[in-house]
């Protein structure tokens, strides 16, 4: 019986292996790359005992450095770098994880290849095993290269670079495995990667509240001390979420029919009879199909914003002493430590609301690839009209979320602080990126327009070199002015805004909207 | 009569693949017109071109006297399209589909959308991703059918749908046509086509084959007939005019060129008729004909290839006639000229 449960996870197995060979790749690739880039970019940054003391000191007065790091408690160049990899780490493996679980388990089964699967001969486990087996195997794979990495190349011991890496690959096991249940729970694979990621970030709490309980994710990375009294058991801990989280998916998998879940789909499986009016043409379309989406990411970009811009003013009365925060006061162009750190936040919240731009640019590639396009150009709808609803959205979405998060954070940093002044700068500087956001989403639909098999890897590989030059010019690896040259590099806190980037930018927008309205129109359709 | 659509030597590649290799078709206004051929032979790509979604890389196409590229949306307006793997948003529900789908091109009967929304027993209040494929298909259907489009296009409408949703499918296309409804019909159900088009068109590796009046085409083939004799005569396969001969004992069955037919029969009678059927030839045989290649015919294939690999594997060994078929004469007269041998006769010979 137990056999029989199990039959074809190993065809299975292979078969996810093959189908996202690159992608498992470049998780394992991520995965073990971080560490080694810390250790090399730490190791020229703070080459002395004295400076990493200085540097410990400086991170326990960052409250946001606290939170999700904990203090440094081992200030050698490995515990320095363990400290700052681990949530790293855990955070690369887990989400990659969350994000493979459910591909292949509730999006499978929304795709309904489940379903072909299930009715050959295999077992009622197999597929949630196989694509757990795959998870730990490409973890196991991460903590073995950053052993090897880290040992040979910055010549750390090889015994805690092994601890460090199996503690990251238990932990990414065990978010992974909340991705499987919640794939199980959820009725589609949108509302699982959220349930899992939300349940990742909810996590977070206790920690901004200032406790450090064990069990949690974010405290994993700190159990093990590898390069100090190396406790050979940490991973034991996230190991046993692993195995109980995927007993709970197995057992909800096992008890539940093909199709369901035990949490309600959100839309039902009914609606209005006739379309109301003003469904009746692209823009209405297109707002209908991803409009609820853009909702939830405002709401969540308003509380987390709101919640980031109350916070800054105990910052104020706290860490106004702290190192870190006096040497950030030099180079930021702001007047209280607050400031300085909202706008550090603030440019995070930009670069993420840059990626989410890149999803809504890749909206009509998604809509020419599924034969929605398709159905609406065959109707009388030119192509000019039909892409111009989806560059409308990829312009309008980035600008209303940045208004939002600007909105939101300077609101709630002028309540908290009863000063005025933030909410007009939190503004600014949201609106700041505006042209930033477009561009990256401006390259994905040129890109789209030009050649729509391209768009998705060169969007991402251009967001992610753009952001990639930030870190790059933080650890002094690249100068200046080729930092300048990236879209992102204007809008830096530390960096004095020039009118002329964001202008250029603007006009870059421009031309390459263009470039993809006029290649749109002339080659054929994909499906 | 005035043409709707008229292609001539449409040339479309993907890749190494030659999707469309010197189309020609030609659809007059007010005919339903059955475009037939297996998978993979070009019809997909023919109405994708006719509709402007891709650009043909040769060859002449227009379409209700404008050219589907340029003037995509003012065509649009006058064409409905259902396409062979309908594509709905999930989160919409059919009823929503129908509107929208309508509305995109230019207005749709409102009256006529709610009786065939009635007629298809179609449950608009549901959300496109809970449908099963045949309520897909009719969500699709409905739209296109209660638009004021003088230009159907649809290809293979009625995948997944039961067999009384197939007769009220056709006939609501007959109510269409009788209303001056232009209709391209493209499909692999062949009495589906048998009972609906006027004329149709054979597309097989991008090339239309055979083109013509079902009834011009069955009068140039031939009829098959079966008899029981009391006795055999000899050397039967002799007659002029008798073809694909195969004896069982006392019955015999075989393929008569219509010109022939006296001079057969009265030897068949001679031998003592028991009993006899004489059957026309059929869509399938004149469809199989031209999908057979020469030695399946000649019974010397180890097995019967499906008719579209057999298809692609012999392009050049042609079964059929000519493929430079530009008028229905020139197709009657090629399809005259074919080798003898029906598709099923041949594989009931080697079983």
């Amino acid at each position: 019986m137990r056999g029989a449960a199990l039959a074809g996870t190993g065809a299975l197995v292979r078969f996810l292996a093959r189908r996202d060979r690159a992608g498992l790749a470049a998780w394992a690739a991520l995965g073990a790359g971080l560490p080694v880039f810390n250790a090399y970019s730490l190791g020229a940054l703070l080459p002395t005992p004295e400076a990493r003391e200085v540097f410990a000191a400086g991170s326990d007065g960052n409250p946001v450095v606290a939170v999700l790091l904990g203090p440094i408690s081992d200030t050698s160049l490995e515990g320095v770098v363990a400290w700052r990899s681990g949530l790293q780490s855990l955070l690369v493996t887990g989400v990659a994880g969350i994000v493979f679980t459910v591909r292949h388990t509730r999006a499978e089964e929304d795709a309904g290849r489940r379903e072909a699967v299930a009715a050959c001969a295999v077992g009622r486990h197999a597929p949630l095993t196989a694509v757990l087996a795959v998870t730990a195997a490409v973890n196991l794979a991460v903590a073995a290269l950053t052993a090897a990495a880290l040992a040979l190349g910055p010549g750390f011991p090889f015994g805690g670079s092994l601890l460090f890496g199996l503690t990251a690959a238990a932990g990414g096991t065990a978010l992974a495995a909340a991705g499987a249940l919640a794939a199980q729970l959820a009725q589609t694979a949108a509302l699982a990667r959220t349930l899992a990621i939300g349940a990742l970030a909810a996590s977070l709490g206790p920690f901004v509240a200032g406790a450090r309980p064990w069990p949690l994710p974010a405290e994993w990375p700190r159990l093990a001390r590898p390069y100090a009294d190396a406790r050979w058991w940490a991973p034991l801990v996230p190991l046993a979420a692993a195995a109980i989280l995927a007993a709970a998916a197995c057992a909800v998998s096992a008890r539940r029919d093909l199709g369901s879940g035990l949490l309600p789909d959100r839309a039902g499986t009914t609606g209005p009879a006739a379309a109301t009016p003003r469904l009746s043409g692209p823009l209405a379309l297109a707002w209908r199909t991803s409009g609820e989406r853009l909702v939830s990411w405002a709401a969540a970009l308003a509380v987390v914003g709101a919640a980031v811009g109350a916070v800054s003013v105990t910052l104020d009365a706290t860490f106004a002493e702290s190192d870190l925060i006096r040497r950030l006061l030099g180079r930021l162009a702001a007047q209280s430590p607050g400031d300085a750190l909202l706008a550090i936040f603030t440019y995070v919240f930009c670069l993420v609301i840059a990626a989410l731009s890149v999803v809504v640019a890749l909206t009509p590639l998604a809509e020419e690839e599924r034969g929605h396009a398709g159905a609406v150009l065959a109707a009388a709808v030119s192509r000019p009209r039909w892409l111009a609803a989806h560059l409308l959205l990829s312009l309008a979405a980035p600008a209303a979320l940045l208004a939002v998060t600007g909105l939101a954070s300077g609101l709630a940093a002028a309540l908290a602080t009863g000063r005025a002044a933030p909410l007009p700068a939190q503004l600014a500087a949201t609106a700041h990126f505006i042209p930033a956001a477009w561009t990256v989403a401006a390259v994905a639909l040129a890109v789209y327009g030009l050649r729509p098999r391209l768009a998705a890897p060169a969007a991402w590989a251009f967001l992610a070199v753009s952001a990639l030059a930030i870190a790059l010019w933080e650890a002094a690896v690249i100068p200046r002015a080729a930092f300048l040259l990236t879209p992102f590099a204007y809008a830096h806190p530390t960096i004095t805004p020039a009118p002329a980037a964001p202008l250029a930018l603007t006009l870059l927008t421009a031309l390459l909207l263009a470039v993809a309205t006029t290649s749109f129109t002339r080659r054929d359709l994909l499906t | 009569m005035a043409t709707v659509i008229s292609a001539a030597g449409l040339v479309k590649t993907f890749g190494r693949t030659r999707a469309l290799d010197g189309l020609d078709l030609e659809v007059a206004a007010g005919e339903i017109h059955g475009y037939l051929g297996p998978n993979g032979a070009g019809k997909t790509t023919t109405l994708r071109v006719l509709l402007g979604l891709i650009r043909p890389d040769g060859g002449r196409v227009r379409l209700l006297g404008g050219d589907p590229w340029r003037d995509a949306v003012a065509l649009h307006r006058r064409l409905a399209y259902v396409a062979g793997d309908v594509a709905l948003w999930p989160g919409l529900t059919g009823g929503e589909t129908i509107d929208l789908l309508g509305r995109l091109r230019g207005g749709l009967d409102r009256r006529r959308r709610d009786e065939l929304v009635e007629r298809f027993g179609l449950d608009p209040s549901k959300r496109a991703r809970a449908y099963s494929k045949g309520n897909r298909q009719k969500v699709a259907l409905v739209s296109a059918l209660s638009s004021r489009a003088e230009l159907l296009l649809l290809d293979e409408p009625t995948t997944g749908l039961d067999p009384l949703m197939e007769v009220e499918f056709r006939r609501c296309l007959a109510e269409r046509a009788r209303e001056g409804v232009t209709v391209l019909l493209s499909s692999h159900v062949l009495a589906e086509v048998e009972a609906l088009c006027d004329r149709v068109s054979i597309v097989r590796a991008g090339r239309v084959v055979e083109s013509g009046r079902l009834a011009d085409l069955r009068r140039l083939t031939r009829t098959t007939i079966t008899a029981d004799l009391d006795a055999p005569p000899p050397d039967l396969a002799a007659e002029p005019g008798v073809h694909a001969l195969r004896a069982d004992g006392p019955r015999v069955t075989l393929q008569a060129d219509r010109s022939r037919l006296g001079p057969i029969l009265a030897r068949l009678a001679a031998a003592g008729v028991r009993d006899l059927t004489a059957r026309p030839p059929t869509l399938e045989d004149l469809f199989l004909r031209h999908y057979t290649p020469p030695a399946d015919a000649a019974g010397a294939a180890a097995a019967a290839p499906p008719a579209d690999a057999a298809a692609k594997a012999a392009p050049s060994a042609d079964a059929g006639p000519p493929a430079d078929v530009g008028s229905s004469a020139d197709a009657a007269r090629s399809a005259g000229a074919a080798p003898p041998v029906g598709g099923r006769e041949s594989r009931t010979e080697r079983s």
